[in-house]
């Protein structure tokens, strides 16, 4: 055998070798690191909720009340910021209880962009100030209405990934475009928020879910409102999903006691639906044993 | 240069050296093969164990194991004796027979401590001590009256290892135990690494001593995890560890490289591809002692030289942020040139870096290699 051929041969040799070392090893390393990475995080990742304009942190009570008769082991806890940043709250987070829901409200609850710019943050203020006091780094979201505008302006402008994670996002009936029913028209507002879209993490699974009345929308925000959250995540979070229901309780402010999307939270939201362990205080409700929201 | 390089080939220290080790290699070249199958295939901390996960499916798993750490221990782990053994026979030159015996005997008398830790060692920690024993012995013995002389030095071993008792009692037991971690006691750890082991003594950071260990490691890990910045940039883990260390203590794979590129010596280039396979997963005994490295003033250059240059290297493309740090925890048998790439999780950079740190350590040893191919062959 020529020397040449040796060489090419011994040299394929090494090649194939190196390669069926460093693809198994690169499998192996990235179990490792992830094995790793859940050992660090937070056990707790809590569902935090925003609601809309004109709505207090009360605006969720009914929807926690039937999540908790269907499901086990999940306390509440209500804060409303202020508008100097401080915070007033009711309700607590029970001991061994890793996925609670906390509300976050706030005292200015106006409509109107530039609100909703200031809400987005006081929001950011006060969701440190949780992560801080009760140690978790992983957290799901749920915005209704404006509220999903919330999340959205501060997933694009306050949040960076070097504290926190956030894996799920629902929206449900969020006018993207405000009031406009012509996605066309594109308001400032949504505007801005396509320019910021690259900010958003890709890590993101997002379900944005709209109610309908009537053909055209939820009889307060309009369908294609709704719809053009799609230009926004759209080809920038991992997932995007959009859900229209109808029927019973579907307009819009009756969507957060709609039983169709009790179950999609109950379904994409909750992690661990039924925890073990966990005594959730009751609020003096008719059905002992079944948590509820305190100051119903 | 050559000149001076071939008066050392044919001074007595090298011939006694050569002659020393020479007829040991074979032996070192089992045990350093079976230990390099023992820690990365057989051991729960293995490279290969761990990404194949061999325990649970090799068959005759633990029979085998026992077999390798045999090998193992009554090879290597007898290296110190058989120095002492072997350097006594090739200084010896009326009676090297009696030599060997005295120098055993008296070696394993020094040896047999209640704490072994006070004794040099019978395995490879008593390499430098058995080599220096031996060489004692067999010159006592190239005296007159060597039968006289022979039972004068195992009386004496008593006497020494008497001494020694009575110093472990005191417990006075000199150990390294604090490894520089940050700052520049990172050079000065990677300069006494190479130092010691060209002396043939255990160094500071066993290249087979699990990585990443100790305060700095866990404050980067942590951050790591928690998506901050990594606080400690130049650390034993960050630096030394992945980027200077590929073969085993002083880069020698880049030495192997070296030599199956350029040196045409037969009987080098037959060590160099025994070596290969233990050198992939950073044993370099064969290499240290056959080509050999040990002792040799030439060698030590390039010995210290190719893993200064290494993390100089990597020190660049991590404060220039290049690259990212090395946090993760990998074994200490993966394969060099590998460790950034798995310790960073998959960072490019790093593994580019890591490359070019290999390709550094080429280039530095092979004018040496030239050196004493040349030298060899005039001599």
């Amino acid at each position: 055998m020529p020397k040449y051929v040796r060489t090419i041969l011994l040299s394929l040799l090494g090649l194939v070798i190196a390669v069926g070392l460093f693809i198994p090893a690169t499998t192996w390393m990235r179990g490792q690191v992830h094995k790793t990475q859940v050992v660090h995080d937070s056990r707790m990742a809590p569902v935090v909720l925003v609601p809309g304009s004109s709505a207090t942190q009360n605006r969720f009570n009914s929807l926690i009340t039937t999540l908790n008769q269907r499901t086990r082991g999940h306390s509440l806890l209500k804060v409303t910021v202020k508008t100097d940043g401080s915070m007033t709250s009711s309700g607590s987070i029970a001991a061994r209880d890793n996925e609670p829901y906390i509300v976050v409200a706030f005292e200015n609850n106006k409509d109107g962009y530039n609100n909703i710019k200031k809400q987005a943050r006081w929001f950011n203020v006060a969701l440190k100030k949780l992560a801080a006091t009760y140690h978790f780094n992983r957290f799901k979201g749920i915005g209704h209405s404006n509220g999903g505008l919330i999340w959205t302006l501060f997933l694009e402008k306050y949040y960076g990934s070097d504290s926190m994670t956030i894996s799920d996002l629902m929206t449900i009936g969020t006018p993207y475009n405000l009031e406009e029913s012509n996605a066309n028209n594109r308001t400032q507002m949504l505007v801005d928020l396509i320019k910021g879209k690259k900010k958003l993490p890709t890590s993101l699974t997002v379900y944005s879910l709209a109610g309908t009345a009537t053909y055209s929308g939820d009889g307060t925000v309009p369908l294609s409102s709704v719809e053009s959250g799609k230009y926004i995540f759209q080809n920038q979070v991992k997932h995007y999903t959009q859900i229209t229901v109808s029927g019973d309780d579907a307009s819009h402010s009756d969507l957060p006691q709609n039983r169709q999307i009790e179950s999609y939270i109950q379904q994409y939201i909750l992690t661990n639906p039924n925890q073990a362990g966990v005594h959730v205080p009751t609020g003096g409700q008719e059905r002992p044993g079944v948590g509820s929201a305190p100051g119903e | 240069m050559k000149k001076l390089l071939q008066n050392y080939f044919n001074s007595r220290f090298y011939r006694v050296l050569n002659a020393t080790f020479q007829p040991l290699l074979p032996l070192i070249l089992l045990g350093t093969w079976a230990r390099a199958l023992l820690v990365s295939v057989f051991s729960r901390d293995g490279f290969f164990a761990q990404v194949f996960s061999i325990k649970s499916w090799f068959p005759g798993y633990t029979p085998i194991r026992q077999g390798l750490t045999m090998l193992t221990a009554y090879s290597l782990g007898l290296l110190g004796l058989l120095t002492a053994i072997f350097a006594a026979r090739a200084i010896a030159r009326h009676s090297p027979t009696l030599a060997m015996l005295v120098a055993g005997v008296g070696f394993l008398v020094l040896n047999t401590t209640r704490l072994a830790m006070l004794g040099p060692g019978l395995g490879m920690a008593g390499l430098l001590l058995g080599l220096l024993f031996g060489m004692l012995v067999g010159w006592l013995l190239n005296l007159p009256w060597p039968r006289f002389t022979a039972s004068l030095i195992i009386i004496v071993t008593v006497a020494i290892r008497l001494g020694l008792n009575a110093l472990a009692v005191a417990e006075i037991s000199p150990t390294f135990t604090s490894v520089p971690h940050g700052g520049s006691g990172v050079l000065l750890g990677a300069l006494a690494n190479s130092v010691l082991s060209w002396f043939g003594l255990t160094p500071l950071i066993d290249p087979l001593s699990p990585l990443l260990t100790g305060p700095t490691a866990t404050a980067n890990l942590t951050a790591t995890l928690a998506h901050k910045t990594v606080p400690f940039l130049s650390t034993i883990g960050t630096l030394y560890r992945p980027y200077a260390l590929f073969g085993g203590v002083g880069m020698t794979l880049g030495l192997l490289i070296a030599i199956l590129l350029f040196d045409h010596r037969r009987s080098k280039r037959q060590l160099a591809k025994w070596s290969l396979v233990p050198g992939l997963v950073n044993l370099n005994l064969p290499l240290v002692l056959g080509y050999p490295i040990l002792i040799n003033p030439l060698m030590l250059i390039p010995f210290t030289l190719a893993p200064l240059a290494s993390m100089a290297i990597a020190w660049v493309a991590l404060h220039l942020h290049l690259m990212t740090a090395a946090v993760y925890h990998v074994p200490a048998t993966t394969p060099g040139p590998m460790i950034a790439w798995l310790a960073t999780n998959g960072n490019w950079p790093a593994l580019i870096v890591a490359m070019l740190c290999l390709a550094a350590s080429v280039a530095i040893y092979w004018p040496f290699v030239k050196m004493l191919e040349e030298a060899d062959w005039d001599a």
